[in-house]
């Protein structure tokens, strides 16, 4: 799939447009009880250069704010290995304000010293002037530690998430695909940081395809 | 009078609360570091697979273990602090285990949980060092058991425990495990 994934994104480079950046966000959760946790996140995007592949003379610095997404979840356990979220999102870009809500399935599992969840979501995003836009994802995370099986305190991990995302917005379907590696370390089991490359490649209309790096910094925070 | 008590009931304590959940921390170490025996140990066994080393502590004891998987099965040797076979652990599926073993197990778990959810089984063989030398071609002097680790809901609350029971399924002994946060695989 992880293949398929990059001889798509190769092969199409002729027509395609790069962009690199930074993508910072902190994640806190709460757990109110056995079957309720809440969970906000806060995530911006800086850009820092762009191009196109085909063309080495287009690359450029481009060292720009570009948005910061605020998002509230609550999530219910629905059972041993799952459980369901809804949340709402508000995205700051541009001097406008888009909204966006969502809804999650999510199934987490540990096999011996790997950990993998499944997570399904449903989201619909409300842009002022435009139609709304439905897309459905769905997204493959693992990790696992690099000392021992277990994740003890002050200790490193790696994970992987892989993401397919299809969208419909006034008649027209894109597509994006996500693969993002990262090395985390944990402080405690409760609070941990992740840095990784994000990598996202898009078609946008049937014109050319999107691809994003980002330098990504994860803090998750848990009590 | 007074403080000797408090003194006293500060050091049971931390034992009571070890006995009723499993902390442990587990590091990977090089072969080197393992005491000579339990090299010994493994060598004699001569296995073709990659043999993984690693060192558990808690509060109380020491121990190492040797991980080796092959043919698909993964199998635990462990030793104590002195390098001293302990037992050899071998993961099997449930089928593998008798109808009315599998019985018993199923009544104690229906019983301690509301919903409950088998993780992992391992045979585990104890015995005289030169018995476990031939655990993969003779088990009748070995002592069996069963080693299994549960996700269980109890009155909403899900938990990790490993459970011990006997060859015939009586339960020996039960603990906690700690509760993996996996926030930062979901979100």
């Amino acid at each position: 799939m992880i293949g398929l994934f990059f001889c798509v994104s190769v092969s199409s480079l002729a027509q395609s447009t790069y962009q690199i950046g930074v993508l910072p966000s902190f994640t806190l959760t709460k757990k109110i009880n056995p079957k309720w946790k809440v969970n906000l996140n806060i995530q911006s995007r800086f850009s820092m250069y762009k191009g196109e592949f085909s063309n080495s003379d287009t690359f450029q610095e481009d060292r720009n704010y570009i948005l910061t997404d605020i998002s509230a979840l609550a999530n219910r356990k629905i059972g041993l290995n799952t459980s369901l979220t809804v949340g709402y999102l508000t995205r700051f870009r541009n001097k406008e304000q888009h909204n966006r809500l969502f809804q999650q399935f999510i199934i987490s599992n540990k096999y011996n010293a790997v950990g993998l969840a499944h997570r399904f979501v449903t989201d619909q995003t409300f842009r002022p002037n435009q139609k709304t836009e439905f897309r459905g994802r769905y997204r493959l995370a693992f990790d696992r530690p690099l000392q021992g099986n277990k994740l003890n305190p002050k200790e490193f991990y790696l994970k992987v998430n892989n993401e397919y995302l299809v969208s419909l917005q006034d008649k027209k379907w894109s597509n994006e695909v996500r693969l993002i590696p990262f090395l985390g370390y944990a402080f405690t089991d409760k609070n941990k940081v992740e840095i990784g490359i994000d990598y996202r490649v898009g078609s946008v209309g049937d014109e050319f395809l999107r691809n994003n790096f980002w330098t990504t910094i994860n803090y998750y925070l848990s009590w | 009078m007074k403080a000797i008590l408090i003194i006293v009931l500060l050091f049971i304590f931390p034992l009571y609360s070890y006995a009723q959940s499993k902390v442990e921390i587990e590091e990977r170490i090089e072969k080197k570091d393992v005491p000579l025996p339990a090299q010994q140990f493994i060598d004699s066994l001569c296995f073709s697979s990659k043999i993984k080393w690693f060192v558990e502590q808690n509060y109380i004891t020491k121990t190492f273990e040797a991980k080796i998987t092959a043919n698909g099965t993964t199998c635990s040797i462990e030793f104590d602090s002195l390098g001293k076979i302990e037992d050899v652990e071998v993961e099997i599926s449930w089928k593998k285990i008798s109808e009315d073993t599998q019985g018993k197990i199923n009544e104690q778990l229906n019983t301690d949980f509301e919903k409950h959810k088998i993780k992992k089984i391992q045979i585990q063989y104890s015995g005289k060092e030169t018995d476990l030398l031939n655990f993969r071609t003779n088990t009748e002097n070995l002592t069996i058991k069963y080693e299994i680790v549960v996700k269980g809901q109890k009155e909403s609350k899900i938990e990790f425990y490993e459970y011990l029971f006997s060859e015939k399924g009586e339960l020996e002994n039960k603990v906690q495990f700690d509760f993996r946060n996996t926030d930062h695989l979901e979100y």
